[in-house]
């Protein structure tokens, strides 16, 4: 199945990416941002906060935002 | 504040319409044709020369070629760079999920007002506390009409603490209501591109709630520093820090300059020397010298005049003086007669 995957680190990024049902919020957050804490981020489902072990729906949209991004001078 | 349906949904309309034009700088270069068109000329010279058999004239034609098919495809892997920025940038939502995103601020913000008339979207962040010092809560406003162009938002802070140096920078990162965006600048620009409202403004919120100490416009150790009006150094030590006590501006120890006569703090602009003791004076404490006007201070000034103009006056009466001026009969001296002689010419 397939969510709408925005990933608002770095460069950016904002396309549909295939999922096998039964995929967690977590699990997803796992495989699309490996190595990296679920808690430095923003993760929302539908624009709305969720539980870490929801479960993706088809045509999910989620967006992942780093909470520490750096400004500049 | 929630966002009413008919608000977000009209707003909504109205960015769509915007961004779906898309910004200017979007708009795909043309094809190099005048490179192209050289380089057809060229080949059919080249071609020319080799059957010909002139060796030089073809070499020459060849090194032009080369330089011509260098523009060409330079200006070719521009395009291709553009189209590729263009087509990644514009996954632009539609209507519907855009007054989505809006309607949905209000679960993430305090504050969110949308402003029909002005074409604005503000929200408001929690207050923002970094390392301890306080800078209160920040307002953030997006004026739709101006994402296409450069500075689209303003951040402008509540309860302002701006840094004693610099009072229009109110956050590290923010001055005159412009953020820097640093590391968030690409995801800020592609949020606001693809009409990703509720997503903009997260990114802006993240980027105030963070401190990045290696590129702030004030650091936060020098938040309370003040500048010295005279060198630009950051007085970071409350007992190094003087003020003029004329144009009442920061000084640091280094420029403070000490009037000896009433004792007060001086900027540069505030304050000379004395031409004759060389001490440290404000302009206020000198007093002017009635025969050469020149200023000094009261200490050299004797009956108004400065010690070169009196020494001047005593040598002028002691050579009137030394003349023995008239003779027995009341007839002028040869001295004295040598004397008008030379004062005549
Ligand atoms: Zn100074
Ligand atoms: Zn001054
Ligand atoms: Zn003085
Ligand atoms: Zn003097
Ligand atoms: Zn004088």
């Amino acid at each position: 199945m397939r969510v709408l995957l925005i990933n608002n680190d770095g460069g950016g990024f904002a396309d549909y990416v295939e999922i096998s049902p039964n995929t967690s919020v977590q699990e997803f957050f796992r495989q699309r941002v490996p190595g990296r804490q679920p808690s430095d981020y923003l993760i929302r489902v539908n624009r709305l906060p969720v539980a870490a072990d929801q479960m993706l729906q088809e045509g999910d949209r989620v967006s992942i935002t780093p909470t520490k991004i750096e400004g500049g001078r | 504040m929630t966002v009413t349906h008919s608000r977000a949904q009209r707003a909504a309309a109205e960015i769509y319409k915007i961004l779906a034009n898309g910004p200017d700088y979007e708009r795909v270069p043309p094809l190099p044709e005048t490179y192209w068109n050289a380089c057809q000329r060229l080949l059919r010279m080249q071609e020319k020369a080799r059957q010909r058999g002139w060796g030089a004239a073809r070499n020459r034609v060849e090194r032009r070629l080369l330089q011509v098919v260098a523009d060409c495809s330079s200006h070719l892997h521009t395009l291709q760079e553009k189209l590729i920025e263009t087509i990644r940038q514009r996954r632009l939502l539609n209507e519907q999920a855009i007054a989505d995103d809006l309607r949905a601020l209000s679960a993430e913000f305090d504050r969110v007002r949308i402003d029909l008339k002005h074409r604005s979207i503000a929200v408001e962040t929690e207050p923002i506390v970094l390392q301890d010092i306080e800078f209160g809560r920040f307002r953030v406003v997006l004026n739709w009409i101006s994402i296409p162009l450069y500075r689209a938002y303003r951040v402008i802070a509540l309860a302002p603490h701006p840094a004693s140096s610099k009072p229009d920078v109110t956050h590290p990162h923010v001055q005159e209501e412009a953020l820097c965006e640093g590391d968030g600048q690409q995801a800020i620009r592609d949020a606001l591109h693809q009409g990703r409202i509720l997503d903009f403004f997260q990114l802006v919120r993240q980027i105030l709630e963070n401190y990045n100490p290696h590129n702030p416009y004030v650091r936060l150790e020098d938040w309370e520093a003040c500048e010295c009006h005279d060198c630009s150094d950051l007085i970071r030590d409350e007992g190094n820090r003087f003020r003029c006590a004329s144009c009442e501006e920061d000084l640091c120890d280094a420029c403070t300059i000490y009037c000896h006569d009433c004792g007060e703090c001086f900027c540069a602009d505030h304050s000379t020397r004395c031409p004759c003791c060389n001490k440290t004076y404000c302009c206020d404490c000198l007093a002017v010298c009635q025969q050469c006007h020149g200023k000094f201070c009261k200490e050299c000034l004797d009956e108004q005049t400065c010690p070169q103009c009196r020494r001047a006056t005593d040598e002028a009466e002691d050579a009137v003086d030394d003349f023995p001026a008239y003779d027995a009969d009341g007839v002028e001296t040869e001295e004295l007669q040598t004397a008008h002689a030379a004062a005549a010419v």
